[in-house]
């Protein structure tokens, strides 16, 4: 071929035939590395080593909840050996007293709140009675001796009784103010205490 | 001259051979695509599973330890708590001669300490009531007494210390369950003093308390452990008990052999207040509870 012997153009079917070789090498080459790869490298990367053996997710998953199961049953077994023996019977007897209100701790936080709000000792609280089928601790009684704020420190009292504790909710909060010739304005009161 | 002839004579060949190559890339996508699953599925499953998989097998570990040696502790005891629950707490169709001579020595005690006027009157029910336990009835013994505030608060205390027998008694399960963890977590030898502690007699606890938790805490080496017990200490019925079993009521309880005392506990209960500022009248049911079964 001389210099003035024009190069042939390249047509595309040309360029097909010169690739195919090369290309179905290198994805032959490529294809095989990869099977190799999962054949052999990809297992390990499944496999992960607990307390010396070797194990897949899925029995990891299966392992996790036989030890999460055994460990329970250990855990029971150790309470059941370590604290004294239990009487199923014994434990809710202590635990339903446990939830009844305690009459005197009431008590000492009431006469508390009344302390500090009425040291005319005005408040006069008649009656104190629980009831422990209904868990209700039912208060009656007046407010005297204060004039006409008699209804204002029943209120105070009253918001005082809603914050001890295990005080669910009242019942009867009712704000009157009588005359009494006697004693001046008064403001009886009637409350049911529910405890939770 | 060279020849330049274009090799489209080869084309079925090449056509054979881009095939060929192109399913052999296809195939080596879809094995990148596992590859790049399986690496993304070994990371967020395999190794977290792995992470908690360990723990739990030193758990299981530490547990069995802490077992055998309770059961090791358990073989040198004398006496079950289960047999003096249903001999003396609970007992089957009970007489209430062991209520009574209770509420009797109380009532002493009451009046020594000017908390308590005159005599109690007392009513024993003849029949028991069906309770909200399974298996549990109820006595009623009907009290009417004058107190002043401090004897109702300190009659109250004794009837909710009454049925208890050891310290484990007297703290709540969530209580007992948080020291039960910590002990495992932090100081699993902990666990065998722990235990003495929790089977200690709650009578002999009560008249002598330091001397049970000095030997408790002296035995503990965690700090943690020790924090814990006298945090929970203030939060439990001991303080309740020490101040009801460590004082002359205790000591009449041993005397009289009331030990360990029956289960009671307050039913309906009415006070008013009394002829004599400071002093009122209380009218209480006390329930003794009693198993139903004869």
């Amino acid at each position: 071929m001389d210099e003035h012997t024009p190069i042939p153009k390249a047509s595309f079917d040309g360029i097909l035939d010169r690739v195919a070789l090369p290309f179905f090498i290198f994805s032959a080459v490529l294809g095989a590395f990869l099977l190799a790869s999962a054949a052999m490298v990809l297992p390990q990367f499944k496999l992960v080593e607990v307390s010396g053996k070797t194990y897949d997710a899925a029995q990891l998953e299966t392992l996790r909840a036989e030890l999460t199961a055994k460990v329970g049953e250990a855990e029971k077994r150790r309470d059941e050996l370590v604290l004294p023996e239990q009487e199923p019977t014994h434990e809710q007897a202590k635990d339903e007293r446990r939830a009844t209100p305690s009459i005197a701790g009431i008590r000492a936080r009431m006469l508390d709140d009344m302390k500090s709000i009425d040291p005319a000792h005005g408040i006069v609280v008649s009656t104190f009675a629980f009831d422990e089928t209904k868990n209700v601790i039912t208060l009656t009684g007046d407010v005297r001796n204060v004039g006409p704020r008699s209804m204002t420190l029943l209120a105070e009292f009253v918001d005082g009784l809603k914050k001890l504790p295990g005080v669910a909710s009242i019942d009867g909060e009712e704000y009157v103010r009588q005359e009494d010739k006697k004693t001046g304005p008064h403001s009886p009161f009637s409350l049911t205490l529910h405890f939770q | 001259m060279t020849d330049i002839t274009p090799i489209s004579g080869k084309r079925p060949h090449s056509l054979l051979l881009l095939t060929g190559g192109t399913l052999l890339l296809v195939l080596s996508g879809q094995l990148v695509w596992t590859h790049a699953n399986d690496a993304r599925a070994a990371k967020q499953d395999a190794l977290p599973l792995a992470a908690s998989v360990i723990p739990l097998q030193k758990k299981l570990a530490v547990l069995s330890q802490e077992a055998e040696l309770a059961d090791q502790q358990s073989a040198l005891r004398t006496g079950s708590n289960a047999e003096r629950i249903r001999t003396f707490v609970l007992p089957a169709d009970a007489k209430p001669d062991r209520v009574v001579a209770f509420i009797d020595l109380l009532s002493d005690d009451l009046s020594s300490h000017k908390e308590l006027s005159g005599s109690p009157k007392l009513t024993v029910a003849d029949e028991t009531k069906e309770t909200d336990i399974k298996g549990i009835v109820s006595r009623n013994i009907h009290v009417e007494l004058a107190m002043t505030e401090a004897g109702i608060a300190s009659f109250e205390k004794a009837i909710r210390v009454s049925g208890l027998l050891t310290v484990a008694d007297a703290f709540t399960p969530d209580q007992l369950s948080q020291m039960l963890q910590v002990l495992e977590e932090r100081s699993p030898a902990d666990l065998a003093a722990f235990e003495q502690l929790a089977h200690a007699d709650l009578l002999s606890y009560a008249q002598d308390p330091i001397t049970h938790d000095r030997k408790f805490l002296e035995a503990v080496s965690s700090d943690d452990v020790e924090r814990l017990y006298i945090h929970m200490k203030e939060r439990s019925d001991l303080p309740t008990v020490i101040s009801v079993l460590g004082s002359s009521v205790g000591v009449g309880v041993r005397d009289g052999k009331l030990w360990p005392l029956p289960f009671l506990t307050m039913g309906n209960a009415d006070i008013q207040p009394g002829s004599t500022d400071g002093w009122y009248r209380v009218s209480a049911d006390l329930l003794a509870y009693e198993r139903g079964e004869k």
